[in-house]
C-alpha cells in the first residue's frame, strides 16, 4: 500500500516536472504598479535629420560536447534537439538616428548684406534606439542568464551602427541638415552652411 | 535479442527521418528603412523604474492543472532605466508658421512630443529573483514580457512629468537665441498647447 502511494506521488511529481519542462509557465503575468523616478533632466539641442530602422536576428547556440549516437536510446532527447544544448534567438528591431548636436552652443551665425554664413558641427550618430516592445524572443531552449542576453542585444546595437555606416548615413544627414536649415531660415539672402569637425 | 536490436535501430532511423522535417528556420529577410526627419530634441529625461512581480497561487484565477503552483512561488525585481528626449518636429512647420517682418520674426511651433524613447540593455538589471518549491525559473521570454509592461508604464507616466512643457520652453529659448544670432531684433515664438 505504502509503495503504491509512493509510486503515485512520484508520478504526480513527474507529471508536474514534465509539464514545466515541455510547456513552461505560459500564463501572462501582470507586473505591480510602481512609480517612476526622474533621475536626471538635461537641456539639449539635437537636430536629428536621418532615421534608419532595421531588424536583426541575434542567435546564440551551445552544442552538447559529447557526440551523440543515433542508435543509443538514452540519447534520444539530444537527437531530438540535434545535439543543441541551449539556444537563444532574438529578433530585434532598432532605430539609428543621425544629426547635429548643438547642445554646447557649438554653432555660429554671421551675416552681411547678401549672405548668411552658418557654421555647424559635423553630423554624427545621435541615438541607437532599442526597446523591449520591439524585441522578440524567437526561440529559447535551456536556461539563459541576463548577461548572455545583454551580450546579444549589445551585438545587435553594434550591427545597427555598422549598417548605418555602410549606408553612408552621415552624408545623408549632412544633406538633410542643409535642407532643414534652408526651411528654417526663410531669408532672401544666400545661405552658406559649413560643417566643422569638433576639436 | 537480434530482433530487439534491429527494431531499436529501425525505430531510431525512423525517428531521425521524422525529426529532420522539423528543422527550425530563422527569418533572414532584411527589410530596412531610411527616412528623412527633422526632430529638434530640446530636453532629455532619464527615468528609472523598478519592475516588481510576485507570481503566487491564486485559486480564483487558476486552472485545475495549475494547482501545483500552491507549492512554491516566484518573485522578481528588475530595475530599468529609460532615456527620453522630447522636442519639436520641425517637418511639421507649415507655410505661414514663420513670418518675417523687417527685423521681427514670428514663429508658431507645432506641439512638443516625445522624440526618442530608448531602454538600453545595459541599464536593465535583475536585482532579485526568488523561486521556491515546484516552480520553474523565469525565462528570458517572460522577463521580456515584464519589460514590455514596464516600458508601457513608463510611457504612460511620462505625461505627468512635465517633459513636454520643458521641451516647449527649451525650444523657445533655443530658437530665440538662434534667430537673434542671425540679426533679428525681435523674435516671437508661439508654442502649441495641444500636446499629445
Amino acid at each position: 500500500m505504502v509503495v503504491n502511494i509512493s509510486v503515485l506521488l512520484l508520478m504526480v511529481v513527474a507529471i508536474v516536472i514534465s509539464y514545466n519542462v515541455f510547456f513552461g509557465e505560459k500564463k501572462e503575468l501582470t507586473i505591480d504598479e510602481t512609480p517612476i523616478q526622474i533621475e536626471s533632466i538635461r537641456t539639449i539641442a539635437e537636430i536629428s535629420t536621418v532615421s534608419y530602422k532595421d531588424e536583426v536576428v541575434m542567435d546564440s547556440v551551445e552544442y552538447e560536447t559529447e557526440n551523440y549516437a543515433i542508435y543509443d536510446p538514452r540519447k534520444l532527447y539530444e537527437l531530438y534537439n540535434r545535439g543543441v544544448k541551449r539556444r537563444l534567438t532574438m529578433i530585434i528591431t532598432g532605430e539609428v538616428r543621425y544629426g547635429v548636436d548643438l547642445s554646447d552652443n557649438n554653432f555660429s551665425v554671421s551675416t552681411n548684406k547678401d549672405s548668411i554664413h552658418l557654421i555647424l558641427p559635423e553630423p554624427s550618430l545621435l541615438d541607437v534606439i532599442i526597446v523591449p516592445s520591439k524585441t522578440q524572443i524567437y526561440l529559447e531552449k535551456g536556461s539563459w542568464r541576463d548577461s548572455e542576453r545583454h551580450k546579444l542585444e549589445t551585438g545587435a546595437k553594434y550591427k545597427f551602427k555598422q549598417n548605418a555606416v555602410a549606408l553612408n548615413l552621415e552624408k545623408k544627414a549632412r544633406e538633410n541638415t542643409e535642407r532643414l536649415f534652408k526651411k528654417l531660415i526663410m531669408d532672401k539672402r544666400t545661405l552658406v552652411i559649413e560643417f566643422k569637425k569638433d576639436e | 535479442m537480434m530482433r530487439l536490436l534491429n527494431n531499436s535501430v529501425i525505430f531510431s532511423c525512423l525517428s531521425f527521418l521524422l525529426l529532420s522535417c522539423a528543422e527550425e528556420k530563422l527569418p533572414d529577410e532584411r527589410i530596412y528603412e531610411v527616412r528623412n526627419i527633422g526632430l529638434l530634441s530640446t530636453t532629455e529625461y532619464t527615468v528609472g523604474k523598478i519592475i516588481r512581480l510576485s507570481d503566487e497561487f491564486k485559486e480564483e484565477d487558476s486552472e485545475w492543472y495549475e494547482y501545483y503552483k500552491k507549492y512554491g512561488e516566484r518573485k522578481i525585481l528588475i530595475s530599468c532605466r529609460a532615456k527620453v528626449k522630447a522636442g519639436i518636429d520641425l517637418t511639421e512647420l507649415q507655410e505661414g508658421d514663420i513670418v518675417i517682418n523687417g527685423s521681427t520674426i514670428e514663429i508658431t511651433l507645432p506641439p512638443a512630443k516625445i522624440t526618442t524613447f530608448s531602454m538600453d540593455p545595459s541599464d536593465i538589471h535583475t536585482e532579485m529573483e526568488s523561486i521556491t518549491g515546484l516552480r520553474s525559473s523565469f525565462s528570458q521570454e517572460e522577463k521580456n514580457a515584464f519589460l514590455k509592461q514596464g516600458e508601457a508604464a513608463i510611457r504612460k507616466d511620462l505625461a505627468s512629468t512635465g517633459i513636454l512643457n520643458d521641451a516647449n520652453e527649451n525650444a523657445v529659448a533655443f530658437l530665440k537665441e538662434f534667430y537673434e544670432q542671425m540679426g533679428y531684433k525681435k523674435v516671437i515664438v508661439h508654442t502649441s498647447k495641444e500636446n499629445d
